[in-house]
């Protein structure tokens, strides 16, 4: 709640991220399994003296920095700052909890970085053996930064520790040790090393190399390939293993889910097919066009699985910490007591406008709930162990340092009670209670719900609801369906979002109301 | 009411200190590559067009060095976004997200710039001239209006008290669109332009470097090479009617031996050095005249941050006039009743001389009173200390700024030190790793 919401019409701004990050994972990972290939076959050319095989293995060096150095770099940057902007709350929090794990990644990315320069610029120049422990540098660093990021990835899907609980101990390695990591780690070298070899084929088979180099190379892939192979189904074992069990239950009850479930494994099935039937049973007759075949299957396999990823961690954004909509596990309470709009700093903000048109409008944002509240000193609690306590860690710092009146979030009116006021917002317009419901909306919701039109629009999915049912619905979001937060606004939001929801809803379809009983109809 | 929450803040991961120490180191190493970039890339697409031969050199040298230069420049601006967003999160995911996409509009700048860079440098390798500056050009923009866009980040971050009004003006239903600016904000170009004339310092700097440090090292490789006619026809110093001339003298088994060396002049300086001689007095000229423009620029815009931004504002006021939070300015000194200073009071007058000494000892290189890689290295040092006390003063302004909304020094701290201590030896790990790629990499230039 202390910060604005990103508004994108139709997508939502956190698929926003989701599009970033298909497109950066398909780079990245080749820029890990790439770097091995790279390291292993500049060995193996060194060690037999092929020169030609060498030669090739420049070429694709050189395909490999334009695209991983330039296309992967940026959009890495790019997912950094599409979480920061479509899910704040959650970024802040990992970095908090993993900011040094980042700051380790990131002293390997330069390696990566000088390595790959000069394995590649400095390709006949550096003697034999630096030369190829360069390659071999560069595959271990890309290799430790996959790990490292897949220690705070997979911490997302499961917060649970392997050798004790990050919420009970607040340590880092215990966050970064959690359940899902070793799956996660053997589960993504797998696919590492497999889309490389995919790209290896699009490659070699795009330019003019002769048909012995061409088949050689593309046998040299058999290994890695199998290995990735090995590596995924070892992963996705243990990925199942480890899942918690709202994860569990979303695979099996989600519709959509089960359909990207579906396609996941149908492609996966097809490509490892495709790789028996083409690279290792006939390399000789490996096509560009079937190279490309197999990539457009594996951006389907990653497009899917990263669906899937993040379609079963909800209702949370990190598992148990931080809900899909920017509130944090623990605080939906408090909010709802206190009011969604008067708790958040920019629906305190609007609310403040609203009192232009309407000077006798009582809001309780959270500046004068404390003038109204001062009862409760501010909270100098110590914050508890470093990713620690959460409640603890709402607690303001410092306030007599800031030129600041001082309170705290947790400055809230006890269980049972509520703010007054807020039924103040039945008596305005009708306009503009509607505009207040879209603010609810758009701050409770919108993370995972466009409105009329567009990514699991919510508009359509009412049609036929009472306003009475959609009443009850929000009051008890997390019970029908516990993938969605709980309801985090008091009684009078719920009405005003209900209004919004009802003036956005499609009516019901002619064909459908022409065999309906006119009378059963809202 | 203010539009920072400071009711739910995290501890520090680490001591205030070593935040501020590594946003600040991480700045300066990434402000390298930046200005290089910045203002180095536009004047090599000049000399490369209008240039000497010296001139030539110099833009083909740095252009093919620009993807590398752009490739440590990202990843080396890693360390003070990480930080900003350890610290700084309160203010900085506000300020972005209302210019969302503007902010991720860079990165939409910075890939096609980033590959117009290669094709730059590979245009550059076949030896054409107006196809690489043309590209180059496409990247200079592309660069310089992301940087624009970073400028206007920073100028927004440290002012929340802007905020409210571009999120009347960019929302929907409470919701920011992101298309909130600030390009209205003087100080958003105020700070672009100070860090050209960083920039500009900082070509110099680099110009002087490469000229006595990287070009001479090649100088004994071209006298064992022999012309080849890719040499004749990708020697951009060469007339074209020479080149044939040249070309038709070779084939005819015609060529002597200094027309051969004539042929490789390009990008390698001849046998006896004379090249590499005339290119770095070239340098130590060119760098007389680039200085001007960079102590002028710079000193102005130190001038600008000591004297003006840290003067004003008056007051900041909130965000809402219903229940305004103003705060004081610059807080006053009890024993003068001045306005207490926010910079330190030595650091002006170092930053001054260091920048001043920067110009002093490129014109003194220029009349031949400090020569060869003592200057270089004196000039160096200048830049680490101008670079250096900039970043720092950028920093405690940056935080005088924001003061009255988030006193990052007030922030408690929640240790975190076995990660700590494992990032500070896998930084002391790789720096040594990377030092010696690097050494073996001289080694071979050398050899």
């Amino acid at each position: 709640m202390s910060y604005p919401w990103w508004y994108v019409p139709s997508l939502t701004s956190p698929m926003v991220i989701a599009i970033v990050a298909i497109v950066h994972v398909l780079v990245s990972q080749y820029a890990v399994g790439g770097g091995f290939l790279l390291a292993r076959e500049n060995r193996f050319a060194l060690k037999t003296g092929d020169s030609e095989y060498r030669k090739y293995w420049k070429s694709h060096a050189r395909f490999f920095i334009l695209l991983t150095v330039v296309f992967g770099a940026i959009t890495g940057v790019g997912i950094w700052w599409t979480i920061g902007l479509a899910s704040p709350l959650a970024t802040e929090e990992l970095i908090r909890i993993f900011v040094f794990g980042w700051a380790i990644e990131w002293v390997f990315f330069i390696i990566e970085l000088v390595a790959a320069f000069g394995f590649y610029y400095f390709w006949d120049r550096l003697p034999k053996n630096t030369h190829a422990a360069m390659g071999w540098i560069y595959a271990g660093a890309a290799w430790i930064s996959l790990v490292l990021i897949t220690g705070i990835t997979s911490f997302m899907l499961n917060s649970r520790g392997l050798f004790g609980d990050w919420e009970t101990t607040g340590g880092f390695w215990y966050a970064f040790f959690n359940r899902q990591f070793v799956p996660q780690t053997l589960l993504r070298t797998g696919i590492s090393l497999l889309l490389a070899t995919i790209y290896v084929y699009m490659h070699i088979t795009w330019g003019n190399a002769r048909d012995t180099l061409r088949e050689k190379t593309i046998r040299r892939m058999l290994v890695p390939s199998v290995a990735g192979v090995v590596l995924m189904v070892l992963g996705v074992a243990g990925w199942l293993v480890f899942l918690p069990k709202s994860a569990l239950m979303m695979l099996e009850r989600a519709a959509v889910i089960n359909v990207f479930l579906g396609i996941f494994a149908a492609v996966s099935a097809a490509i490892l097919l495709l790789i028996f039937l083409g690279p290792m049973r006939a390399p000789q007759k490996v096509s560009f066009t079937s190279a490309l075949s197999l990539f457009f299957l594996a951006i389907a396999a990653i497009g899917s699985s990263e669906f899937i990823r993040e379609g079963i961690r909800k209702p949370y954004v990190i598992d148990q910490v931080v809900y899909g909509n920017q509130i944090m596990v623990g605080q939906s309470g408090p909010i709802s007591r206190s009011g969604f709009l008067n708790s958040g700093v920019w629906t305190g903000l609007y609310l403040k406008d609203l009192q232009d048109k309407y000077p006798r409008l009582r809001i309780y944002t959270p500046a004068n709930i404390l003038a109204g509240s001062r009862s409760t000193s501010p909270t100098h609690a110590p914050l508890g162990p470093a990713g620690g306590n959460r409640m603890n860690a709402v607690s303001v710092a410092d306030p007599s340092a800031h030129a600041l009146p001082s309170i705290a979030l947790l400055d809230l009116p006890e269980e049972g009670s509520q703010r007054p006021g807020n039924e103040d917002w039945l008596r305005i317009d009708a306009e503009d209670q509607l505009e207040l419901g879209r603010v609810v909306f758009l701050h409770h919701c919108n993370d995972c719900h466009a409105a009329e039109h567009g990514y699991s629009a919510v508009g359509p999915q009412l049609t036929g609801k009472t306003e009475e049912e959609i009443i009850s619905f929000l009051k008890h979001l997390n019970r029908p369906g516990y993938f969605m937060p709980p309801w985090c606004g008091n009684d009078t939001e719920a009405v005003l979002l209900a209004r919004y929801l009802m003036s956005i809803r499609p009516e019901m379809p002619s064909n459908i109301t022409g065999k309906t009983d006119e009378a059963d109809l809202p | 009411m203010t539009p920072v929450d400071i009711y739910s803040l995290n501890g520090l991961p680490a001591p205030y200190w070593f935040i501020q120490l590594f946003k600040v180191l991480g700045f300066i190493l990434h402000s390298i590559p930046m200005h290089l970039w910045l203002a180095g890339l536009p004047i090599a697409i000049i000399l490369l067009l209008i240039g000497g031969v010296n001139g030539q050199i110099f833009a083909r040298r740095l252009l093919k060095q620009m993807p590398v230069i752009m490739a440590m420049g990202i990843n080396l601006g890693i360390v003070p976004l990480l930080f900003i967003q350890t610290a700084y999160y309160k203010v900085f995911y506000p300020s972005t997200i209302l210019m969302a996409w503007h902010w991720l509009g860079i990165l939409a700048l910075v890939l096609p710039a980033y590959y117009l860079l290669y094709l730059t440098g590979a245009l550059v390798d076949a030896g054409r001239k107006w196809l690489p500056a043309l590209s180059g050009c496409g990247a200079s923009l592309l660069i310089v209006a992301a940087g624009l866009i970073f400028a206007s980040a920073w100028t927004l971050m440290a002012s929340p008290e802007s905020w409210a009004e571009l999120w009347r003006a960019k929302s929907i239903g409470g919701a920011a669109t992101g298309l909130g600016s600030n390009w209205g904000d003087p100080v958003v170009y105020l700070r672009f332009v100070s860090i050209c004339g960083l920039a500009l310092l900082t070509v110099t700097f680099w110009l002087l470097f490469d000229s006595h440090f990287l070009f001479v090292e090649k100088k004994g490789g071209a006298a064992r090479t022999r012309p080849e006619i890719s040499d004749f026809m990708q020697n951009p110093y060469l007339p074209k009617s020479r080149k044939k001339e040249l070309r038709r003298l070779r084939d005819a088994g015609k060529l002597s031996e200094e027309e051969e060396l004539e042929a490789l002049e390009y990008g390698y300086g001849d046998s006896e050095g004379e090249e590499g001689d005339a290119y770095q007095r070239w340098a130590l000229r060119f760098a007389s005249v680039l200085v001007w423009f960079g102590v002028c620029v710079s000193l102005g815009s130190l001038w600008f941050y000591y004297y003006k931004v840290l003067d004003g504002p008056e007051s900041v006021t909130s965000v809402h006039e219903a229940s305004m939070t103003t705060a004081p300015a610059a807080p006053i000194d009890p024993t003068t009743g001045e306005p207490e200073r926010i910079v330190p009071v030595w650091i002006p007058p170092i930053t001054f001389a260091a920048t001043a000494l920067f110009a002093i000892l490129v014109i003194l290189g220029n009349f031949g009173k400090i020569q060869g890689k003592l200057l270089v290295v004196l000039v160096g040092l200048c830049e680490a200390v101008t670079l250096t006390f900039f970043a720092i003063t950028r920093q405690i302004i940056q935080n005088e700024q924001i003061k009255n909304y988030l006193d990052v020094r007030a922030i408690p701290v929640q240790m975190q030190l076995s990660p700590l201590l494992v990032f500070l030896l896998v930084f002391l790990f790789g720096a040594a790793l990377i030092y010696w790629m690097i050494y073996a990499m001289a080694k071979t230039v050398k050899r």
